[in-house]
């Protein structure tokens, strides 16, 4: 049976029989399914959902509106081959039909926590899995009250959720010594509320522990500058306290062999993806191998050693493909490709327009935002995007390259890296994980 | 004469050097000045294809410096609704609903100046109350002060809050109603200032920059980023310093003294804030306000982490400067100074503090010994010094008359830079000297000629640009602004009602009235 899936964490996304059909939704019937997908097993009544969709001042009007929005639906769902019917429905009362195969994520994530008293570990990182942002993300209906006040509740029960999620996270891994996992964990939640300063000594005390006293400072720097930048305190004394002792040098260092600990052990992945790796001098050889025919689209792009300025790279094939595609097609995508970008380049804002955009600067926003964006452009046109040259590359661009590596999600391109240093530490990284063709 | 671009002659030409003298023409070439004196000797410039003008008895100044503006949020509010007038929430809501008609959809409105302490609900709006004004934009209400402020449900969607901060208020049914405090409103400011796209801070900071143009500016200080500013505006200038018409200096507000490093800056601060304001009664005072009793204002540093900060910036060669208003902040930043350069001692620091609004006369003392220049708004006096008036109000008969104490500290011998603090008040350098001259205690007035200095040659030497700025003379840019009467020569009383009638930049007419 065809299956619908309804993707209410993080941006709204409806997918039937695996394709994406968000665009052929009207805002108010992707509300409408939002709002029954969560509870997808009740049956909600007529009156009420026409009521907050719609001026419950004219009741046979938002009745009529609700009754073609249901109809709509039912048109976009109907599959010719079977009989069953997305709603079950009658005067009164709607639901969703059981026999219909329907995956909800929140629907999912909520059963997840609620069926489950003591979570396992894998249970926890499964839900942090599922948590893509915020709930509902961005979606907003205008003159529907009643809809956005239930957003807001739905979204804070959910996001309080993830962070109690994320919390035993940090504690267990902590617990077991795997510190860069919470690590990585923490850094998620200071995105999430940069303003919580127990985070920040979350940190500080995880860095003592693997004894790097320098990363120690310098989180405790960065804690010191949030707090004054953004609320102009200074530090609880507890962190002032743990300064002073790291700068007096009170407090033990551990080796720093137990960095070794947190290495994750992989085996070696054949990507998708075609990757590549050669030096300037093959270049060209490479490319008569892989675009034989002259008919893939080439983006050559560049790295300097500038110190790790986060992003630049990324940046750079931003600007090129801005650059090389044409204004009316890049202006047609959507519009959160942009939204999600212009975090790190305002050269995206002309196809931004007037849209207010979400600040909140996760990683996952803005590799999704040009994995889709790749994707999309790469769909028509097969693209091979030049690195020149990868030994400089910054860190988070490093990280989006194993990221679009790991998800595969296009097969119309080719990443080729070109190094200087065969050994350099960030070939050697990618080698680690994937295999590269030489 | 080849290259000279600009002759100014037939006017009074106050040079503002070192001996004050007076001439009465001006040749520009490549941008700076190549020539001045008196008499006809100016003829022999005016060729053909030489722009000249004829000052007919005008007066002519080195271009002004308003040494402390917060430009982007000047920029950003020029754009805002201003609320600074309304006295109710309808007539707030009335503002705003007019203003959405005539905003394409989806943009924000942003409301400034609200006062809930002059509305006569006596409290901020709720989102319900906003959400009554627009549905279709996303509206932002800022409290006077910046601290608090409300949001539509729009606005509220589109941010992302962690439900967990501190001062989100909420309504009956513990949903967030739209008003935010404390570490909430903070995030929520952070959070929009950064979602506003640089093409709408270039609207405004080009629109400030053409009223500053207006009033013969032809540089100025930019106070940008950190705490209820953001860390954006001041990105912004850095990456459009060379595009604006006229000069401007960063001062990036952050303790990151790293990172000011990493970007090539030569200074750090700003309005650092080591104390609150005198309209909110939270600059920190010895003694308490006199319109609330037990209070003394507050200090958001410890002694410990300020001297910290100092030390750091100062042994990395910076200049630095903090906002210090009350007499407990001045003694405050004064002690950090002292123990930087008792450990430190280092000659042409030009370190500075901003506002140093009630001074002790220890503390002018210190500051003589330590070299300190004071960055000061005289027209705080002309809108806040008068009986009555707020200084009266929050400090009293007695404190009120220690309040800019002008002359007593240019006759100690320091350097006093004049500044706006845009847009507490306006960009007018004009209105500035008019009120250093006619300061309410007249015993801190100072002289016209003194007061034409704190708004140029002191303006530069305050950014180290002494030797190519604030004064006419050869070789230093040809800055000029031309005024319709002589600020030396009117009755004081009527300095203000001076104006401005050209603006030029290194030999560039920018505004020619």
């Amino acid at each position: 049976m065809a299956k619908l899936e309804i993707y209410l964490l993080g941006r709204v996304e409806v997918l039937w029989e695996g394709q994406s059909i968000i665009d052929q939704l009207s805002h108010k019937s992707i509300g409408i399914l939002s709002y029954m997908a969560i509870k997808k097993d009740k049956s909600f009544s007529r009156n009420k959902i026409a009521n907050i969709f719609w001026d419950s001042s004219d009741s046979n009007s938002s009745r009529y509106n609700l009754r073609y929005n249901i109809w709509s639906l039912r048109k976009i769902f109907k599959n010719n081959d079977e009989e069953v019917d997305l709603f079950i429905a009658d005067k009164e009362s709607i639901r969703f039909n059981d026999e219909f195969n329907i995956y909800v994520d929140a629907e999912n994530f909520h059963h997840k926590i609620k069926n489950s008293k003591e979570n396992t570990i894998k249970d926890l990182e499964y839900l942090k899995g599922l948590y893509k942002g915020e709930f509902l993300e961005g979606f907003y209906i205008k003159d529907s009250s009643e809809f956005n006040d239930w957003v807001f509740y739905e979204r804070e029960k959910f996001q309080r959720n993830y962070i109690k999620i994320l919390s035993k996270l940090v504690d267990h891994y902590k617990s077991i010594e795997e510190y860069q996992k919470a690590i990585d964990i923490l850094e998620n939640m200071i995105n999430i509320n940069p303003l919580k300063e127990e985070l920040y000594l979350q940190l500080i005390k995880i860095y003592i522990k693997l004894g790097d006293r320098d990363l120690a400072l310098h989180h405790y720097k960065r804690c010191c500058t949030v707090l004054r930048e953004e609320l102009n305190i200074g530090p609880m004394e507890e962190t002032k306290k743990i300064f002073n002792q790291i700068q007096k040098g009170e407090i033990p260092q551990e080796k720093k062999e137990k960095e070794i600990k947190i290495e994750i052990k992989v085996k070696k992945k054949k990507t998708n993806l075609n990757l590549h790796y050669t030096d300037e001098n093959t270049l060209e050889q490479v490319l008569e191998r892989i675009n034989p025919d002259r008919d893939k689209k080439i983006i050559y792009t560049y790295t300097y050693p500038l110190g790790n300025i986060e992003y630049y790279w990324i940046s750079e094939v931003v600007d090129r493909i801005i650059e090389d595609y044409p204004r009316n097609i890049l202006k047609r995508l959507p519009k959160y490709y942009w939204q999600d970008l212009s975090l790190i380049n305002s050269a995206t804002e002309k196809y931004l327009e007037d849209i207010l955009s979400s600040q909140e600067m996760m990683d996952n926003k803005i590799f999704k935002a040009l994995e889709d964006l790749l994707s999309e452009i790469s769909k028509d046109e097969p693209l091979v995007i030049i690195l020149d040259y990868v030994d400089a590359i910054d860190k988070k661009s490093l990280e989006f390259i194993k990221y679009i590596l790991y998800r595969e999600r296009f097969k119309n391109m080719t990443l080729v890296l070109i190094g200087k240093d065969d050994e350099h530490e960030n070939i050697e990284e990618i080698k680690k994980y994937f295999k590269v063709e030489g | 004469m080849k290259d000279i671009d600009l002759v100014l002659y037939n006017g009074d030409i106050i040079t503002i050097d070192k001996h004050n003298n007076i001439e009465n023409w001006v040749a520009i070439k490549q941008g700076r000045i190549f020539d001045l004196g008196k008499g006809d000797r100016y003829k022999d410039y005016l060729t053909e294809d030489v722009d000249a003008i004829d000052l007919k008895g005008k007066t002519l100044l080195p271009g002004f410096y308003d040494s402390h503006v917060h430009l982007v949020q000047t920029g950003l509010n020029l754009l805002s609704v201003d609320l600074s007038k309304v006295k109710s929430i309808s007539e707030m809501q009335n503002i705003i609903s007019e203003k959405a008609k005539n905003t394409p959809p989806g943009e924000l409105i942003r409301g400034v100046g609200y006062d809930d302490t002059r509305v006569k609900e006596g409290r901020m709006p709720t989102r319900y109350e906003l959400d009554a004004c627009t549905s279709n934009h996303p509206v932002w209400i800022n409290r006077v002060e910046y601290h608090i402020s409300s949001v539509n449900s729009m606005a509220l969607n589109r941010l992302n809050i962690p439900f967990d901060l501190d001062g989100i208020i909420r309504d009956e049914r513990n949903l967030p109603d739209g008003r935010l405090i404390d570490k909430a409103s903070s995030y929520i400011r952070g959070q929009i200032l950064n979602s506003i796209p640089d093409k709408i801070r270039k609207e405004g900071v080009y629109k400030a920059i053409d009223q500053a143009i207006k009033k013969g500016v032809t540089s100025l200080g930019a106070l940008e980023g950190g705490f209820v500013f953001h860390n954006r505006d001041a990105e912004f200038i850095i990456d459009n310093k060379k595009s604006f018409p006229i000069d401007v200096n960063l001062f990036y507000q952050t303790i990151d003294v790293e990172k000011v490093k990493a970007k090539g800056l030569d200074r750090i601060g700003g309005c650092i804030f080591l104390d609150g304001s005198f309209g909110s009664r939270n600059a920190a005072l010895f003694e308490e306000y006199s319109d609330d009793k037990g209070n003394k204002g507050q200090l958001f540093f410890s002694q410990e982490e300020l001297n910290h900060f100092i030390l750091n910036a100062h042994k990395n060669n910076l200049q630095i400067t903090v906002h210090a208003i009350g007499d407990r902040a001045i003694d405050q930043i004064l002690s950090a100074y002292e123990y930087a350069l008792d450990n430190y001692p280092r000659e042409n620091h030009r370190h500075r503090i901003e506002h140093f609004e009630i001074p002790s006369d220890e503390d002018i003392k210190r500051a003589v010994k330590l070299n300190i220049v004071l960055s000061m708004q005289p027209a705080y006096e002309y809108y806040w010094g008068e009986k009555g008036d707020l200084y009266d109000r929050r400090l009293g008969i007695e404190r009120r008359k220690k309040t800019n104490p002008l002359k007593k500290i240019l006759d100690s011998g320091l350097t006093i830079a004049g500044g706006s603090d845009s847009d507490v008040t306006s960009i007018y350098p004009i209105l500035g000297i008019h009120t250093a001259v006619n300061h309410p205690n007249t015993e801190y007035a100072i002289s016209p000629l003194e007061g034409i200095k704190l708004f140029t040659i002191n303006g530069a030497y305050a950014v180290f640009e002494d030797d190519i700025k604030g004064s006419i003379e050869k070789g230093k840019y040809g800055d000029l602004v031309i005024l319709d009467k002589n600020p030396l020569e009117v009755d004081k009383e009527r300095i203000k009602d001076i104006k401005v009638i050209g603006t030029i930049k290194e030999g560039n007419i920018l505004y020619l009235d």
